[in-house]
């Protein structure tokens, strides 16, 4: 079941539907959670918040859009009104992330340990890049998304978005670099 | 899109790659050198990285949590109505049992025509009679060569409607006989401009921003004005 099939199955009122799009965008959703909080518990909270949120909207999701910059965008704007309550600032993320530099490479010793190192500094580049340039980066680059749903999640033109993304990987490749 | 389904979840709850292993960074380089371009190559030790960055897996406990969450969800009734009317539907037509609703429809259409007020679609026909009544139409106007009266009465034709100068007092007067009814009628001045009578007793907007006068003859106590 598409997208479209399960957001049209779900408006006809089978909200069980519902559990195919929450099963296919809950990890990037929840990772965009754990990004801006640094906390698992919040980021589980959110991204549950997000997911109902969208299912209360649904009836305003404009059919041919695709599903996924839609949903983004509501966990975005979510995120940020959490951390504006909470007079926080998106948070640089615990170890929990670090732990994916420890497992094992295969290859020389070496090279594992510039691996390590090397996943290590991008990550915490990553990290420090701000918010809307991160983002823009992990979306073209992780999730692979094409310049105009990034501009759709972003709420951007698409040059925009473009610049956006050049601008963040630039940014990121000078910080590792420093 | 990338898949989300694709990998699995590692013992440590840290989602690897499955082309991880096969796509490694340049030793202990991160592509500094390379030059900033709008679209990175893929090729690009960084992008690659960005491939291959670990995620972590959603906790088991968000799905659970998320449908329990909309099912308790009860959305006010106008926005179940707007979601209602809002979702694609299919219909199921049966031809045949189309026939008798077309002939439903086809009776009331007929029997609608058939009671429809003829009036209502020719308000301005006189009607028939064969009496008819003399009817004097007048108007005070120097300086113009002709007028004419035109009206329903002669379809707005001026031919044989052309009214005769009085010249001590410069009006101009015609005298008809016109069968009772209701008329809407005007002054053509000079073959070029229309006039409404200032003396008509009602007057009635022709649709194109003007006037008209309206004429009533005989015992039309029932003729709408």
């Amino acid at each position: 079941m598409d997208d479209q099939q399960a957001i049209s199955t779900v408006l006809t009122g089978e909200v069980n539907a519902f559990a195919v799009l929450v099963e296919r965008y809950q990890k990037p959703i929840y990772n965009l959670m754990y990004r801006m909080t640094g906390s698992q518990a919040d980021a589980l909270d959110l991204a549950q918040e997000t997911f109902i949120k969208a299912y209360e909207k649904l009836d305003r999701f404009k059919t041919g859009k695709k599903f996924f910059p839609w949903l983004y965008t509501i966990g975005l704007n979510h995120a940020r009104n959490f951390l504006r309550r909470a007079q926080l600032e998106p948070s640089p993320v615990g170890e929990d992330w670090e732990e994916g530099v420890h497992q094992n490479y295969h290859g020389e010793e070496e090279d594992r340990l510039c691996q390590q190192l090397d996943h290590q500094r991008v990550q915490r580049a990553l990290l420090e890049l701000p918010m809307e340039y991160r983002e823009a980066v992990l979306l073209r680059y992780q999730e692979e998304l094409s310049m105009e749903d990034i501009a759709a999640a972003l709420q951007l033109s698409v040059s925009g978005a473009k610049m956006r993304v050049h601008r963040g990987l630039d940014r990121l490749r000078r910080m590792i670099v420093r | 899109m990338k898949d989300h389904n694709v990998s699995g979840p590692t013992t440590d709850g840290l989602e690897t790659p499955k082309e991880r292993d096969g796509v490694r960074m340049d030793r202990c380089s991160t592509g500094q050198n390379k030059p900033a371009e709008p679209e990175v190559s893929s090729a690009d030790p960084l992008v690659q990285w960005l491939h291959q960055m670990p995620q972590l897996e959603a906790p088991g406990a968000l799905l659970p949590a998320v449908m329990q969450g909309i099912r308790s969800v009860r959305l006010p009734w106008w926005r179940r109505a707007l979601r209602w009317a809002r979702t694609p539907r299919s219909v199921t037509v049966v031809p045949l049992r189309l026939v008798p609703t077309a002939a439903a429809l086809l009776i009331v259409a007929v029997v609608a025509l058939h009671w429809w007020p003829q009036d209502r679609s020719r308000p301005f026909v006189a009607p028939e009679s064969s009496s008819k009544l003399p009817v004097a139409f007048t108007l005070q106007l120097s300086g113009v060569h002709s007028v004419a009266v035109i009206g329903s009465f002669n379809e707005w034709h001026p031919n044989g409607y052309e009214m005769h100068q009085n010249g001590q007092n410069q009006s101009w007067s015609i005298q008809l006989q016109l069968p009772p009814g209701r008329y809407e009628y005007a002054f053509l001045v000079d073959g070029q401009k229309v006039i409404a009578d200032p003396q008509a007793p009602f007057y009635q907007d022709d649709g194109f921003g003007n006037q008209n006068g309206v004429l009533i003859l005989g015992n039309h106590h029932e003729t709408r004005i």
